[in-house]
C-alpha cells in the first residue's frame, strides 16, 4: 500500500464538447491549438486547474482518441486518403504528448488504458512512481463524442466529454478517505474512482487533508 | 525505502515476421535475412513491404500460445501472484477494422474486444493472472511496461511480473505511416544514407521478470524515461530526450557509457530518427559499443518493439553474439560502430532504445549475470 496526499483536484464534464476549457489562454500558439484533440484539450485544462505542468504525469483514457479513430476508419472504408493529422492524433498518448509540448515538460509522462479500470491503473502507476517523483499529476480523460456515438453508447454515458485530475505526493500519514467502488451514472466508468476520491476530498472538513491508500 | 531488490529476466518468448519463437528470430537476425515481404491488401491499389508473423493463426491466439509457452518454460511462475503488464499501441484495432470494413457501420462494435485493455483482459481470463495493467504510449508502450515492471519488483511489491508487448499489423498503422510519408516502399535501411522510412510490422514478445535469478537469465539493471517536449512526430533535433533517457539508464545502473557493449537502437529507418539517434549515441558513447537496428529484419513492431528488442538484447548477452545491421551500405554516421555481420563478443551490458510518437523516450539497460 502506498499513501498519497491529495493537494489539488479538478474535474470537468459536458454533454458533448466543453466550452470552458480555456484553450486560448493555455495554448497561445494558434497552430498548435488547432491541432489539439478533445482529450488533449481536457487534459491541458485539468493540468492548468491542478498546477500539474512540471510534475511527473500519468494520464489515462479508456477509449482513446475516438473521433480521430473514426475518421481513419471512414477513410479506410471509402478507400480515400487518411488525414495525417488524424493519424498522428489517434494514438492513446496524444494528450500526454501535447501536455509535454505545451508545458515543456521533459520528465516522466506516461499513458495507461484499461477501459473501466483506467482510473485504478492511473492511481496504481502514480502511487508507485511517486516514490521516485515526489509530485505527481494523475489524470483521466475520455472525450467520446463523435458523429455516431449514439450507435455505440450502450452504457448511456451522458457526459461525453469528461475528465478528472489529482495532484498528489507520497506520505506516511494515515489515510483519511478510501475507494468505495461507487458508481457515477452518466459519467464514463473509466473515471469513477477519480470522481470518488474528489467527492470525498471535497466533503472533508478544512482541517483534514485528503489522503488515500492505493493497493498495487 | 528498503534496499532495492534485483530484477531478473528469467525467460521470454516472441513471435514476429522473423520467426515464431525467439530462437528462430535470433537465428534470422544472425543470418542477416530481412523477414519483410511485399503484400497486397494493406494500401489501396499497391503492394507494400510489411512484417507479418508466419502462419494463419489469429493474433490473440498467437499471443495466448506465446504466454502458455513461457509459463511452461518457467514452472516457478505462479499466475495468481503475478501481474501482467501490457504494452500496445493499437490493441484490438484490427478487430475494429474487420468489423467496420464489412458494413461501414458500428453495429457489431464491442469496446471490450477492441480496446487496448482487451489484450491484458484476455490473458488474465485465460491464465488466471492476478491482474493486468496496460500502457499505450505508441512505440514506447512495452518499454514503459518494462520500466514499471522494474519498479514493481525492485520495490518488493511483486516477486514476479510478466510483460507483454503486442501489436497486430493494422490497416490504420500501415496507411497512417504511409500518409505521413514515412512508410518505405522498399525494405527498410536503418542508419543508411539512402534510408527512406519504416516497414510497419506486427510482433509479440512476452518477458518474465522476477526477483530471483535462474540458470539462464539476464538482469534488468535500470530504465531511463524522458520526453522530448518538441513535436508530435519529429524527435528533438539535438536528441535531447534520447540523450536524457540513455543517461538516466546509465546513472541509475551506476554504469558509464564505456561499459556498454551493444546498443539495440530504435533505428526505425526514418530520415529524422536515425540521424538524430546516431548523433545522440555518438555524443554519449563515441565509437565504443556496437550499434544495431534489428528493425531491418523484424520491421517496426510499434508498441511491441521495446519488449521484442529487450528479448533480442538478452539473447545477445546469453549467446555472446551481436546481430548485424542489415541493409546498411553507407552509414549516416561514420563515428559509431555498426557490425556488418554477426559478431561474436562478450556482451556484458546492452542498452535498448525505444522512442515514440509524441516524443517519449525509454532506454532499458540489461546486464549479464555471473553465476560464479
Amino acid at each position: 500500500m502506498i499513501n498519497l496526499k491529495i493537494h489539488r483536484h479538478a474535474k470537468i464534464a459536458d454533454a458533448q464538447k466543453s466550452s470552458a476549457l480555456n484553450e486560448k489562454t493555455i495554448v497561445t500558439d494558434m497552430m498548435l491549438r488547432r491541432r489539439l484533440t478533445r482529450n488533449a484539450r481536457v487534459t491541458l485544462y485539468l493540468a492548468d486547474q491542478i498546477g500539474g505542468w512540471e510534475s511527473a504525469i500519468v494520464i489515462g483514457n479508456g477509449y482513446g482518441e475516438v473521433s480521430e479513430t473514426y475518421d481513419i476508419l471512414k477513410a479506410l472504408y471509402t478507400k480515400s486518403s487518411l488525414s495525417p493529422t488524424a493519424f498522428q492524433n489517434s494514438v492513446h498518448n496524444t494528450p500526454a504528448s501535447y501536455l509535454s509540448i505545451v508545458a515543456q515538460n521533459r520528465g516522466y509522462i506516461t499513458t495507461v488504458s484499461d477501459l473501466n479500470d483506467t482510473a485504478l491503473s492511473v492511481l496504481k502507476v502514480g502511487a508507485l512512481k511517486s516514490l521516485q517523483y515526489p509530485l505527481m499529476a494523475l489524470m483521466v480523460t475520455d472525450s467520446i463524442h463523435f458523429e455516431r456515438i449514439d450507435e455505440i453508447n450502450s452504457c448511456g454515458i451522458e457526459f461525453q466529454e469528461s475528465g478528472a485530475a489529482l495532484l498528489v505526493s507520497p506520505t506516511s500519514e494515515a489515510a483519511t478517505i478510501a475507494l468505495r467502488g461507487k458508481s457515477y451514472p452518466g459519467y464514463a466508468p473509466t473515471l469513477w474512482p477519480m470522481l470518488d476520491i474528489i467527492e470525498q476530498s471535497e466533503a472533508l472538513s478544512s482541517d483534514v487533508e485528503a489522503i488515500i491508500s492505493i493497493n498495487i | 525505502m528498503k534496499d532495492k531488490k534485483r530484477v531478473y529476466l528469467n525467460g521470454f518468448t516472441a513471435a514476429c515476421a522473423a520467426g515464431v519463437n525467439i530462437e528462430e528470430i535470433f537465428a534470422t537476425l544472425l543470418a542477416g535475412k530481412s523477414a519483410i515481404t511485399m503484400r497486397e491488401g494493406y494500401i489501396h491499389g499497391s503492394s507494400v513491404p510489411v512484417g507479418k508473423i508466419p502462419g494463419e493463426d489469429d493474433f490473440y491466439q498467437t499471443l495466448i500460445h506465446n504466454v502458455a509457452a513461457l509459463l511452461t518454460k518457467i514452472s516457478t511462475l505462479i499466475p495468481s501472484e503475478t501481474i501482467v503488464l501490457v504494452g500496445s499501441s493499437v490493441g484490438g484495432m484490427c478487430r475494429t477494422e474487420r468489423k467496420f470494413l464489412q458494413k461501414g457501420d458500428l453495429s457489431d462494435f464491442d469496446v471490450e474486444e477492441t480496446s487496448i485493455h482487451s489484450l491484458g483482459e484476455t490473458l488474465t481470463r485465460t491464465f488466471g493472472f492476478k491482474s493486468s495493467l496496460s500502457f499505450s504510449t505508441a512505440c514506447t508502450s512495452s518499454s514503459m511496461a518494462i520500466d514499471f515492471a522494474y519498479d514493481l519488483i525492485s520495490t518488493g511489491l511483486y516477486r514476479s511480473v510478466v510483460v507483454v508487448g503486442a501489436d497486430e499489423l493494422s490497416l490504420s498503422a500501415v496507411n497512417g505511416f504511409d500518409c505521413l510519408g514515412i512508410a518505405s516502399r522498399e525494405n527498410v535501411r536503418p542508419f543508411d544514407t539512402e534510408r527512406n522510412g519504416i516497414n510497419v510490422a506486427e510482433g509479440i514478445a512476452v518477458l518474465a521478470f522476477s526477483d530471483a535469478s535462474s540458470p539462464e537469465c539476464v538482469e534488468l539493471l535500470s530504465c531511463g524515461v524522458s520526453s522530448d517536449a518538441y513535436t508530435i512526430t519529429h524527435p528533438h533535433p539535438e536528441g535531447e530526450g534520447a540523450i536524457s533517457a540513455m543517461n538516466m539508464a546509465l546513472e541509475r545502473a551506476g554504469l558509464t557509457s564505456g561499459d556498454i557493449d551493444y546498443i539495440n537502437a530504435h533505428g526505425t529507418g526514418t530520415i529524422a530518427n536515425d540521424q538524430i539517434e546516431a548523433a545522440a549515441i555518438e555524443k554519449l558513447f563515441g565509437s565504443h559499443p556496437y550499434v544495431v537496428s534489428t528493425k531491418a529484419v523484424t520491421g517496426h513492431t510499434l508498441g511491441a518493439c521495446g519488449a521484442l528488442e529487450a528479448a533480442i538484447g538478452a539473447m545477445s548477452i546469453l549467446r555472446g553474439t551481436v546481430p548485424p545491421c542489415v541493409n546498411l551500405a553507407t552509414p549516416v554516421n561514420t563515428q559509431i560502430k555498426h557490425p556488418f555481420g554477426a559478431t561474436e563478443a562478450e556482451v556484458k551490458y546492452v542498452l535498448s532504445n525505444a522512442f515514440g510518437f509524441g516524443g517519449g523516450n525509454v532506454s532499458i539497460l540489461l546486464g549479464k549475470v555471473s553465476h560464479d
